[in-house]
């Protein structure tokens, strides 16, 4: 299965050497050192020479061109989103290289780096370098970086935009110790508290079942990087948010279908 | 000339870049006319304010080639449309192609072959050499305009290397973005 979505996903990149990343239920990523436009002999906005492929491949079980509307949309909001995010100075995430809609193709910078493990510098990733070491998994440098993308989270909930996805996977730390959001694919444009409050929920049973050991203060450190950019007038809007959290947090990310 | 190729299309892209050219008006001219020696993408250096922006609406134009989904009459014209952040065609031919008085321009000629089979003898001006280094175009930009065209924001006359990478990133959202 995933073989054929390989070779699809070929046919629309030919000469472009493509390595798999990782594959979810909607796309694949690849990874590659060719830009597609720039030759190689020239440094882009990072000074990385990876760039990442997002491929959403066709969905043989939905009609055609169902699937190619679909796929076209999902590729366009997305690279939508990267575009309002480059406006919003506050909030680190990849830069938008390219788009082939019709063919569910994103172009993006690539992230992060190698962990001593080889793999690559998610949160999740790093977090989990410290399990079962106390001493190591709670120290201020933990705290500060779980604080950061806090902020990171409260910066884009500030800017009416949730990101539908959020995991400790999803987070990515570059070398300079940056947090980055990665996966806009489930992300949108929202006013609404319940968003923003289902946005936290979701990284709080992520961390609670990514990370056991120390979830506890996981959160509360993610939730005091996320309150600290709310300040003055944003006070009130802060509060709304964080009494939906609890709410949410009761009943599940799901409202109730009753009634 | 530099010549350059894209990994994932067949075409070879000849990039001319000339100065002080002085006949203009008679391209322009041309260019309406349809006369077939005149079949070059003509782009006004003024406009043009990093290698990268220049590629990626080189990109598109190719992708939309090879899809055979061209908007304009041909991959000439598609690659100025390319380089417009609106969907108006005429605008985006007026904004980035030449007028009477350019006298300095980029001229891309899109290829089959790797051999130069045309000439550019229609050109009354000197040609130079094509900066491949992003930061040199930016001395014959004018931003104002380009700041109006592409919704830059607030103008800033100048620009430190976050400003130039940051201008960069939002010609390109706006570039690969358009229409869709």
């Amino acid at each position: 299965m995933s073989d054929t979505i390989i070779e699809n996903a070929k046919s629309h990149l030919r000469n472009i050497q493509v390595t798999v990343v990782s594959q979810g239920a909607e796309a694949i990523i690849f990874q590659t050192t060719q830009h597609p436009y720039l030759p190689s002999s020239i440094s882009t906005s990072s000074e990385s020479l990876k760039f990442i492929i997002k491929y959403r491949p066709p969905k043989t079980y939905r009609h055609r061109t169902l699937d190619q509307q679909l796929t076209k949309h999902r590729t366009i909001s997305e690279a939508r989103i990267l575009q309002k995010l480059t406006n919003i100075a506050e909030v680190n995430a990849p830069s938008l290289i390219a788009i082939d809609s019709r063919n569910g193709i994103l172009w993006m910078e690539h992230i992060g780096y190698e962990l001593a493990n080889k793999d690559i510098s998610s949160l999740k990733n790093w977090l989990w370098q410290f399990n079962h070491d106390e001493s190591k998994a709670l120290t201020n440098e933990v705290q500060d970086t779980l604080r950061a993308v806090g902020r990171q989270i409260g910066e884009l909930h500030k800017n009416d935009l949730v990101h539908g996805d959020l995991t400790s996977s999803n987070i990515i730390l570059s070398e300079n110790s940056k947090a980055f959001l990665i996966d806009f694919g489930l992300s949108s444009q929202s006013t609404l508290n319940e968003d923003k409050a289902v946005d936290l929920y979701v990284l709080e049973r992520a961390i609670l079942s990514t990370h056991p050991l120390y979830s506890y203060e996981y959160n509360k450190w993610l939730l005091e990087g996320y309150s600290s950019v709310f300040s003055g007038k944003q006070e009130t809007k802060l509060k709304e948010i964080l009494r939906r959290y609890e709410d949410v947090r009761l009943r599940g990310r799901k409202r109730s279908m009753l009634g | 000339m530099t010549q350059i190729k894209f990994p994932q299309f067949p075409q070879f892209i000849n990039i001319h870049r000339f100065t002080n050219v002085l006949n203009s008006s008679e391209i322009k001219e041309n260019l309406i006319k349809g006369n077939k020696d005149y079949d070059f993408a003509f782009i006004n250096t003024k406009l043009i304010f990093s290698q990268s922006q220049l590629y990626s609406a080189i990109y598109r134009s190719l992708l939309e080639l090879n899809n055979n989904n061209l908007r304009t009459k041909n991959i000439h014209s598609e690659i100025l449309f390319c380089l417009s952040p609106i969907n108006n065609i005429m605008e985006a031919l007026k904004n980035f192609g030449i007028q009477n008085s350019t006298f300095d321009f980029i001229v891309i000629k899109i290829s089959d072959n790797l051999e130069i089979d045309y000439n550019l003898n229609i050109i009354n001006g000197e040609e130079i050499k094509f900066e491949q280094i992003n930061n040199e175009l930016i001395k014959f930009v004018d931003l104002k305009k380009l700041y109006k065209i592409y919704k830059l924001g607030t103008f800033k006359e100048v620009l430190n290397n976050e400003d130039i990478l940051l201008i960069n990133q939002k010609i390109i959202n706006s570039i690969q973005l358009r229409g869709q």
